[in-house]
């Protein structure tokens, strides 16, 4: 039996100028993130993506609907829920005059760590993210690569039981996906809650232990790749989405 | 509490590494101002007391002019990576996040400015007098200005709607609080050419400023009264603070 960590109860964003609803941006989401699972939320650029994962971290209100955190509505304690989780964003944002060992350091101070649990956690993401002998360098001397790397260790150093990772790999060449992919089946292996968002298909397939699909604010379908791979008689996640798509716009039209 | 010290030391420790330049920025603005005004005025008929009371113009309202640095400092991030997205996903509620801002803002400007005391005394030498400085009073209401500036710094980023009405920002409101906010001349010098002036120059907050700094650094006579002016500045403080972490809140959709 599976246990469930994360909660969605249909949840709405629309986004208002003046009062004046401009974008419904999620029409009503709603499904559960299992502890220890790695779960992909898939879709085209403007899909809900970026706006869904902001509402999972905290950072953003859905217009209406729950997140439960353990049967817990997070609304009830925002910051307890808030130091559980970790945000890895898509654009790296970055101090860019501070070393990465300031950066690390700060940020599991931030979250109440000790000076020296801080050092020990530091230490261990450097060596898991292979960013030894770069304790010095300041962070906006980064290639792209370490500078991924970099964000999701930042994004470890509290130790959060779930971690958001929106668009990890987007703009990196092949063989750095794949060293962030080791990274993240490492992190699974470790127990840690991962939620991905990409539009990277073979990615989601590679690493996700369930995906979802969503189109225009709306969850299209949720299961294992395997199953929907299965479901809908196709080699791979790629033709499914590419056949989803096809059947949005047909409904459409 | 903890959470606010880390981010000002974070703040502070990136300060540090950009302070000799931007101290010497200020310096350069300063020596200049007061070379004018100090010097080159005196000698065309103007009271040689004037370079004193431009020296501590200067500097009250040296906050001012960073204002434009900040808003745009953070309009930029807001618009761009992001930063302030991971101090927000932080276990902290966003009206602390939004604080400490300010509050980094009026440190920076408070550590730029305070050695400009004794730049002025070199400048004008016998013209400034620094025992006249209440220290007290220069400790209270120095530390005021700078928490106004860094407040309003804050208020001005929620109203502006983007980085590129900087320029408007400067047109529109920085040089007109400068330029009736009490650096060239007194409230009273105001008032006595029209006392509706003299009311209308009330609503500057920058004159509460220039105002109670002056009566700390160079005698209560012929300033406003230095308790009306701490107490204006913090009414301000309190309107423009409330409404920037409303507004910054609905920009940027917090929680």
């Amino acid at each position: 039996m599976k246990n469930t960590l994360l909660e969605l109860k249909d949840i709405h964003k629309t986004y208002f100028v003046k009062k004046k609803p401009i974008k419904i941006a999620l029409k009503g989401i709603s499904f559960s993130i299992f502890e220890g699972e790695i779960f992909a939320l898939l879709g085209v650029n403007g899909a809900g993506k970026t706006t869904l994962s902001g509402i999972l971290s905290g950072l953003h209100p859905p217009t209406s609907g729950d997140l439960l955190w353990k049967g817990k509505s997070i609304y009830k304690n925002l910051l307890k829920y808030k130091a559980s989780v970790g945000l890895c964003p898509q654009k790296p944002n970055i101090d860019p005059d501070l070393t990465i060992d300031e950066t690390l350091i700060f940020a599991a101070r931030c979250y109440g760590r000790g000076q020296k649990e801080a050092e020990k956690q530091r230490d261990y993401l450097m060596e898991l993210f292979d960013l030894h002998g770069y304790e010095n360098a300041v962070a906006k001397h980064l290639s792209g690569g370490f500078k991924q790397r970099f964000l999701i260790a930042r994004t470890l150093m509290h130790d959060p039981k779930l971690i958001i990772l929106d668009e990890p790999t987007v703009g990196l060449d092949a063989h750095i996906r794949k060293q962030l992919w080791a990274i993240i089946f490492r992190l699974k292996n470790e127990g840690v809650t991962i939620l991905l968002t990409t539009h990277y298909l073979e990615e989601a397939e590679a690493l996700s232990d369930r995906v979802c699909f969503i189109d225009q604010g709306e969850m299209q379908v949720l299961d294992t790749p395997a199953k929907l791979n299965q479901h809908y008689k196709k080699a791979n996640l790629e033709e499914v989405f590419l056949h989803l798509m096809e059947e949005a716009d047909k409904e459409e039209k | 509490m903890l959470l606010f010290w880390q981010l000002m030391r974070k703040d502070l420790k990136q300060f540090r590494r950009n302070y000799p330049g931007r101290f010497f920025d200020t310096c350069f603005l300063f020596f200049t101002n007061l070379v004018v005004f100090g010097y080159f005025l005196p000698e065309l008929g103007v009271s040689s007391s004037y370079g004193p009371f431009i020296l501590i113009g200067a500097i009250a309202s040296f906050g001012l002019f960073d204002i434009i640095a900040q808003v745009g400092e953070l309009i930029f991030d807001i618009e761009g990576d992001r930063k302030i997205t991971f101090t927000l996903s932080m276990p902290v509620p966003y009206w602390v996040v939004f604080t400490q801002l300010a509050i980094k803002w009026a440190v920076s400007t408070l550590l730029l400015c305070l050695p400009l005391f004794l730049v002025g005394k070199l400048i004008l030498w016998k013209n400034f007098d620094l025992s006249q400085i209440d220290i007290f009073r220069l400790f209270v209401i120095f530390p005021t200005g700078c928490l106004f500036f860094g407040f309003f710094s804050l208020w001005l980023t929620g109203i502006l709607k983007k980085i590129q009405n900087l320029s408007s920002l400067f047109l529109r409101v920085i040089n007109p609080l400068f330029m009736f906010g009490g650096y060239f001349f007194s409230w009273q010098s105001s008032f006595e050419f029209s006392p509706y002036i003299g009311y209308l120059i009330l609503i500057n907050p920058m004159i509460y400023i220039m105002e109670g700094m002056r009566a700390a650094s160079l005698g209560q006579e012929g300033y406003l009264p230095f308790w009306s002016c701490f107490f204006a500045l913090w009414g301000f403080i309190l309107i423009f603070g409330t409404h920037a972490i409303f507004s910054l809140k609905r920009r940027l959709d917090c929680v």
